[in-house]
């Protein structure tokens, strides 16, 4: 058991360090090669060849989610100047499907759980079982939409890119130290210094799990867990399954659950869509064999 | 009932977190807060966001340190709440 729980991290960090390279920069390999595609000249994809390849410039997961909401009139010239834009409703479109993969398996948001292993728990803030995260993140997302674009112009989202403190620190373990994430002004403004201790330290590496930011306040992810909730209850789409006939009510699942998903219930387990990752580290660390990740009714 | 009025509460926090990120997402001229937005680091709204989200983490912390899963067993947790219930 404890092998197939190695063997978990291993696959997860690999598959972590290949989102770093695809969506990040320096490397941003899925921002260059689309930019390589469509060439400025023909109009579109000029918005990539112009902006810098990296998450929270050419291939934003957020500003689209505000676009969509109060900038209709603008927002298809938008996407069809940078298809990258659509992504964001990709994932939530595929999160129906098989669940929110992206945010357990190749977000660079989780550069913060990788790291918090590091942090001995005594040191973690742990609120698992005691504070539901699905309201608070429900609460941020309106506040997100409703609240903050309308009061100050844009939106919270540029000022709280968590990317783009960890898009600086990954730049930074290649030497890429220049305007690569938005130059000194961002890196010293008191909105990135707020930024890093929220993302980093507060709810990343000193919270249970590293994954409080995903939690509380991703609003990708957020839209991303709703869609999963809905698609969760049709039998042929995937979602994290629990077998009660094999339980020996061990646990192990919920304190092995990053984003707090799984509590104890008796004889039993809840199992919360509104914040499973799809990261399965509970299907490795169930001795009997009782969770799994497939197709079929709940 | 009292499920309800947690969900409520926790969704207030989230809106008050939001809320905290616009008094102070002015810092990087993009996102235009309430302040000019071009930040010249005044850090004016960190000194204003910085001590209450210290106060939310402390607050977070003792209440963590206090109740969560890492002193009470949840076997033993589940255990209790089942005899409760059958008492």
């Amino acid at each position: 058991m404890k092998a197939s729980r190695t063997m978990q991290l291993y696959k997860r960090l690999l598959f972590f360090l290949l989102g770093m390279i695809l969506f990040t920069a320096p490397f941003a390999l899925v921002a260059t090669a689309v930019g390589h595609l469509l060439p400025a000249a023909s109009g579109a994809g000029s918005a990539i060849a112009q902006s810098e390849p990296t998450i929270h410039r050419a291939m934003c997961l957020r500003m689209p989610l505000v676009w969509a909401t109060w900038e209709q009139a603008t927002f298809v010239g938008r996407i069809l100047d940078n298809p990258l834009y659509a992504l964001v409703f990709l994932l939530i479109g595929i999160s129906v499907l098989i669940g929110p993969m992206f945010c357990g398996w190749l977000c660079p948001g989780g550069m913060t759980e990788h790291l918090s292993r590091l942090v001995p728990a005594r040191f973690k803030i742990n609120l698992r079982g005691r504070l539901d995260p699905a309201p608070v993140r429900y609460g941020f997302l309106f506040g997100f939409f409703a609240v903050s674009a309308p009061f100050i112009n844009k939106s919270i989202c540029c000022g709280y890119c968590n990317w783009t403190w960890i898009e600086h620190v990954w730049s930074a373990l290649f030497f890429r130290l220049d305007g690569v994430t938005g130059g000194r002004v961002f890196a010293y403004s008191s909105s990135s210094i707020i930024t890093f201790l929220l993302t980093f330290v507060l709810l990343g590496i000193f919270m249970a799990g590293g994954r409080g930011w995903c939690n509380f306040l991703c609003p990708a992810g957020a839209l991303q867990n709703l869609a999963h909730s809905i698609g969760a209850k049709l039998p042929f789409t995937y979602k994290l399954r629990f077998d009660g006939m094999k339980c020996s009510d061990c646990y192990e699942c919920v304190n092995a659950c990053p984003t707090w998903a799984i509590a104890p219930a008796r004889n039993s387990i809840s199992i919360n869509r509104h914040t499973c990752n799809g990261c399965q580290d509970c299907v490795q660390a169930c001795p009997p064999g009782a969770l799994m990740y497939t197709r079929g009714p709940l | 009932m009292k499920h309800s009025i947690e969900k409520l509460k926790g969704f207030g926090i989230g809106l008050v977190m939001a809320g905290i990120g616009m008094i102070s997402s002015g810092g990087t001229g993009a996102a235009q807060g309430l302040c000019a937005g071009s930040c010249q680091a005044c850090y004016a709204c960190g000194v204003t966001a910085i001590p209450l989200l210290l106060w939310m983490a402390l607050k977070a912390r003792r209440r963590g340190s206090r109740l969560s899963l890492v002193n009470v067993e949840p076997r033993e947790r589940v255990a209790a709440e089942s005899l409760t219930q059958i008492s």
